[in-house]
Formats: structure tokens, sequence, C-alpha cells
């Protein structure tokens, strides 16, 4: 079986799997909602491809053009029907960090053979500024789900929350009627980004990243026929049940972590991530003001209770707990670590 | 009553510390709001700020912002408490008022090193 490759260069050449070969299937729903084991796992794959990559930095030589080149390994893009905006994020955001590590692009192969909805997506958010994938067209924009651009930055930098929240507005037809969900969507996505530049990365972390890498990414979307806003907001740093043993209402948080696991387990085991996301946000939600940090949490999850109807998600390291407004928290703790957090809003404005 | 429009200043508030970024509640506190409550307090007269018309709020700036004029000792309790009133004049924004306000209420000053 062969591929067909592009580079940056233009140049257009096959290539064919030397024997061994690894290459990582990509699943067909890459979703943490409709397909979180499948979702983790393939990411966590990725991730572990790109920390090893050979990034193509310059022109292929004279006389390799032409031939059929052997590919190491490669990552299989054509199986994935559908990606979802949060799943596309972590997925650029990935790319990313490969490209500012090495300096080079990773190539993309098949790109021909994409499912429609998936290179739309993955278009939109801009995957294709951070890989080789020759020239390709851009997708239908007329479609009813329109994510906007990643972006990602290594400030709280309210200038570029307010950018993409002033994308989402202009998706609307009538931008008064979801003013005031985007004013608190607003300060909902400029905390989760100001908690990223304090916690997420702190120095004393044994596996704090190159300055460079110590970023937030974040994406929204629209669909417009459900009126369903999305955003989403992904780090790379310490995860949230490491960071909690140092939060400002620790203490508070110790108490209904015994009371929801007993025994608190060790900051290096995963095992209760789910619980120690629920709790601390529980823990968020009662300070009264006495204390004037670590109320961050409050506000993120209070956004989704002044919508309509609404959905916030958060996913850090194993654990994931979902808040619904009048519903019990959905707490869930995965075999797979995401390695970072990711926090997303679904709401109706 | 001489009124701060927070959006005149800051249309897109920012994190806590200057160290976030840019517009944070710190910067703010110190190049914006002290000084007008210091020259208010001096004049015998109160300040509004009014905090409308900005893209919204994070938590951090807010405490920052407000809880930080008592708990860095540059002003009283009561002269805050006195002096100072936070103002939203659209319904959009009641909920940041209330948030502002909690953060003056709550707000101790912090305890000097000896």
């Amino acid at each position: 079986m062969t591929f067909s490759v592009h580079t940056h260069t233009g140049a257009h050449w096959h290539a064919r799997l030397a024997p061994g070969a690894t290459h990582l299937v990509m699943p067909e729903n890459l979703c943490f909602d409709e397909n979180a084991m499948e979702t983790l796992t393939a990411l966590e794959r990725l991730r572990r491809r790109l920390e090893t990559v050979r990034v193509v930095k310059g022109r292929p030589s004279k006389h390799s053009r032409g031939r059929t080149r052997t590919l190491g390994g490669y990552t299989a893009f054509e199986t994935m029907r559908r990606i979802s905006p949060a799943a596309a994020l972590v997925l650029a955001a990935e790319y990313e960090r490969c490209l500012l590590r090495t300096g080079g692009r990773s190539n993309v192969i098949n790109v021909e053979r994409w499912d429609n909805s998936v290179f739309d997506t993955l278009w939109k958010v801009g995957f294709f500024d951070l890989v080789w994938a020759g020239e390709v067209e851009g997708p239908d924009i007329s479609a009813d789900e329109v994510v906007l651009r990643m972006q990602s930055g290594d400030t709280a930098d309210p200038i570029e929350v307010d950018k993409l929240v002033e994308g989402l507005k202009l998706l609307y037809p009538d931008p008064v009627e979801t003013q005031e969900g985007l004013v608190h969507l607003y300060g909902a996505m400029i905390e989760a980004v100001a908690n990223v530049m304090n916690h997420a990365y702190p120095t004393s972390w044994a596996k704090v990243p190159p300055a460079a890498l110590r970023r937030w990414w974040m994406t929204g979307a629209v669909d417009r026929r459900n009126r369903r806003t999305t955003a989403v907001v992904f780090d790379r740093g310490v995860t949230i049940p490491v960071s909690l043993p140092n939060w400002a209402n620790a203490e508070g948080w110790l108490r209904r972590m015994s009371r929801r696991v007993r025994i608190i387990p060790a900051i290096d085991d995963p095992g209760s991530d789910g619980d120690a996301i629920a709790a601390a946000v529980e823990e968020a939600l009662s300070s009264t003001g006495e204390q004037h940090r670590g109320t961050g949490l409050a506000q993120i999850r209070g956004f989704v209770d002044q919508c309509r109807e609404g959905r916030l998600r958060i996913m850090s390291r194993c654990g994931e707990v979902v808040f619904s407004p009048r519903q019990q928290p959905l707490v869930r703790t995965y075999d797979v670590p995401l390695e970072g957090t990711l926090i997303e809003w679904s709401v109706l404005l | 009553m001489k009124t701060i429009r927070v959006a005149e200043h800051a249309r897109s508030p920012g994190g806590r510390f200057k160290s976030d970024g840019p517009f944070s509640g710190e910067w703010f506190r110190e190049e914006i709001l002290s000084p007008a409550l210091a020259q208010a307090i001096e004049a015998g007269e109160r300040l509004g700020v009014e905090l409308g018309g900005t893209s919204g709020y994070g938590s951090s700036f807010l405490e920052e912002a407000f809880g930080g004029l008592i708990r860095k000792r540059r002003f009283s309790p009561d002269q805050v408490r006195q002096s100072l009133v936070i103002t939203a004049e659209s319904p959009i924004y009641s909920p940041y008022r209330a948030l502002a306000e909690r953060y003056v209420q709550a707000a101790k000053p912090e305890s000097v090193a000896a």
C-alpha cells in the first residue's frame, strides 16, 4: 500500500510503510462526550508519537524526488468520521506543541481520503497551519456547526479571550439576544485562562515544560441549527488533582475528599481524580469569600447555571466531572490520562 | 460624586496580577482605582465605579481590584465601605457588582511581616 505525502515545499511524493512500521489509527469518533476511552487512548498514543517524531524542515533531496519513500510510521486520520470541537482543540494543541518544541512541522498524509466533516473541523480550528499537508482547499463555511480558529497564549491575555467571544457573537443572527450570555462566558473564560497562568505550570513541578510550552489553547463553536455554543480551554499543565494539595482552599477540599473516598489517595494515584475535581468545585462554590484566592472554579461552574440550558465538563489527568444545572454532577475516572486540563462549556445562550 | 467607568480604562478586564497579562485587577487597582479613591476621600466625597460596558469580568480581577484595596492596606475597611459605590447600570453586570461588593465586605487587611 502506498500513500501520498505533500511537503511544505509543494512537492508531492509517494511512500510505503517500512516492515514493522507502527501506525496509529484514529478512532471513528474522536469525542470526549461520545467515545471518551478511545479518544483518550488515541490522544495518548499520538502524544507519544509526536514526542519522538522526526519533522521535515528542509526540501527533499534532489535524488529522492520522484522515488517512493519508506515511512517509519504514520497517523491515519482517514479512519475518523467525526471529531468534536474539544477533541479537535486537544489534537491541534499537540501538533502546536510539537511545532514549538522542534521548530518543524509534521506531515499529514492521505488528506484527500479524509472524511469531509473531519477535514472541515480541523481546517477551521487551524490544524493545517501546524502541519504540512500540501495544497488543500478550504471547506464549505456555510455548515451548521462553525468552529473558530484555535488561539493559544502564555499570558492571561484578555484581548485573545475577547476576540474568541466576539467571534462567537458574529455567528449569531441577533447578537443582542446573546449579549448577556457572552458577557458571562467571557468572565468564565478569562478566569479559566488566568487559572492556567497562576496554577497549571508551577516552577516547582518536576515536569514543568520549557517556557514556550507553558500555554493555554482555546476555541469556540456555534451550532447554528440548535443555537448551542461551545467554548473550550485546554492546558498541558500539572492538572487539577495534582495541584489541589497546594490550593488556597486545600483544607476544605481534603474534608470533602475524605467524605467521598474515605482514604485520601497519594498525589501520584489518579484512581480518585473524578472525585478530587468534584470536591474542589464543591469547595469553591461553598466559599463565602473569606478566602481571597481559589474561587475561580466557582465562576467557571456558575456560568452554566446562568444559561437556559448547559453543561460544563472538566477533565483533568484521569478525572472527569460533568455539571448540569439542577442535576447531580456526573463523576468519572478513566484509566488513561488526558495529561492536562480541559474545560468545556456547552450552553444554549 | 465622580464615577470611574471601568470600560473606559479596560474594555476587556484580565486576570489577577500584572504578571498574568494586561488589564489585570492589580493594574486597575494601582493605576486607576486607588488614586481616584484617595482623591475622593481627601475631598470628603464618594467615588462611583461603573462596571457596565466591558466584555465581562473574571472573579480574580474583581477580588484583586476591590478586595485588594483593603487587603493591601492602602485603605481601611471603613474608608472603602463608606466611600466606594459600585454600580451596574445594565442588569447584565449585576452579578459582577454583587461579587465585587462581596469581596469588599469579606476583605481583611493582610498582616505585615515584622
